[in-house]
């Protein structure tokens, strides 16, 4: 039970790193580079995508592993008499239905840079990326709200498990 | 009162580190390259890239990191004791970042904007060169800094549960001595 409590510490630190860099890269996205690109599809999202030179990854760096890494340590926690679980619980589901909306908004960013750079992007795309945008807000805040409750889970880790025969 | 202004305040210190780191490496991943893949001709073409609601992230965040991890290291002072070294540690870090990025990174980058295409280009690659490494070396202290948040957090919280508990039990103890001296009548002033 002792290395499961520690492997269970372990993955909620790994998971709060992770939430933390994922939350900060899409704000820094949002605010810097967004704008960028949006400003005036499609020719500024060929402007934005011509020479990349990546040498590091952001988005496929964080994006499936941060989803992971909560689901594991909520996963360790559950037999064990900790008060973190209630939170990671929580934070863990909001992610996980949070996920199907990041697949999607994946996906439509990515046929609308394709739509761009093989010439048949549509004026009705403007909408789609305006809606893209919002949605990429909307994630950022759930994204504050789930980081907010790991380190919630991290402070109750050493109190015990909130039981109903304790809370009476 | 105290403790929870305390508890509070070390989660914001925690997710305004969590969102510099995260920010200076999307940065480092996705912007740095495009913009300093080829100076100054790539230079000069990212500053032309017009923007739509821009919004600026490295003035609101950067003087925050210190701030904040310094008001946490205050309130939560009180009940540390190995928690300290790391509060000091985030404190610290957040402090020599805030004054790296204001003395020497910024002025730097800004004068790589303001001078491409004016100067000789061998300046401006020198420049650029110095200012990447300098920033990588920047983002490995970084991390360091958030991870010692988080880890100050976590001790903390565990000090400070058992100082508490510490504090319950010889309270109860108190009561029980006061119960005893006073046959069975308890007082509570």
């Amino acid at each position: 039970m002792k290395i499961r409590k520690n492997l269970a510490r372990l993955f909620l630190f790994i998971a709060t790193v992770y939430w933390g860099i994922w939350l900060g890269g899409y704000i820094f996205n949002a605010l810097m580079v967004v704008p960028g690109w949006s400003y005036n599809p499609p020719d500024s999202i060929l402007g934005y995508t011509r020479e990349p030179h990546f040498l590091l990854y952001f988005f496929s760096a964080v994006n499936p592993w941060v989803f992971l890494a909560s689901l594991i340590a909520w996963l360790l926690t559950i037999k064990l008499d900790t008060g973190s679980g209630t939170w990671l619980g929580r934070a863990t589901l909001i992610a996980w239905i949070m996920l199907p909306l990041k697949i999607w908004m994946i996906t439509v960013i990515g046929g609308l840079f394709n739509a761009a750079r093989q010439g048949s992007f549509e004026p009705n795309m403007l909408k789609t990326i305006s809606l893209w945008t919002n949605l990429n807000w909307l994630t950022i805040a759930i994204a504050a709200v789930i980081l907010v409750l790991h380190l919630l889970a991290i402070l109750n880790f050493n109190n015990p498990r909130q039981t109903k025969e304790r809370i009476s | 009162m105290r403790k929870q202004i305390a508890s509070f305040l070390l989660i914001a210190a925690v997710v305004i580190w969590g969102i510099w780191c995260g920010g200076q490496y999307f940065n480092e991943a996705r912007v740095t390259p495009k913009r300093l893949s080829n100076p100054p001709d790539s230079v000069v073409a990212y500053n032309a890239i017009p923007m739509k609601g821009e919004l600026p992230f490295f003035f609101p965040f950067n003087p925050l990191i210190f701030i904040v991890s310094l008001a946490a290291a205050i309130a939560a002072w009180r009940w540390a004791r190995q928690s300290r070294k790391w509060l000091a540690l985030s404190t610290i870090i957040g402090f020599c970042v805030s004054l790296i990025l204001i003395l020497y990174l910024a002025p730097l980058i800004w004068s790589i904007d303001r001078e491409a295409g004016n100067i000789p280009a061998a300046e401006i690659i020198a420049r650029a060169d110095a200012w990447k490494f300098g920033n990588r070396i920047r983002l490995i202290v970084e991390m360091f800094g958030f991870v010692c948040s988080i880890i100050a957090l976590r001790v903390w919280s565990m000090e400070s549960n058992e100082i508490q508990s510490v504090a319950a039990s010889m309270a109860v103890g108190n009561q029980m001595v006061i119960m005893e001296n006073t046959g069975g009548r308890c007082e509570n002033s």
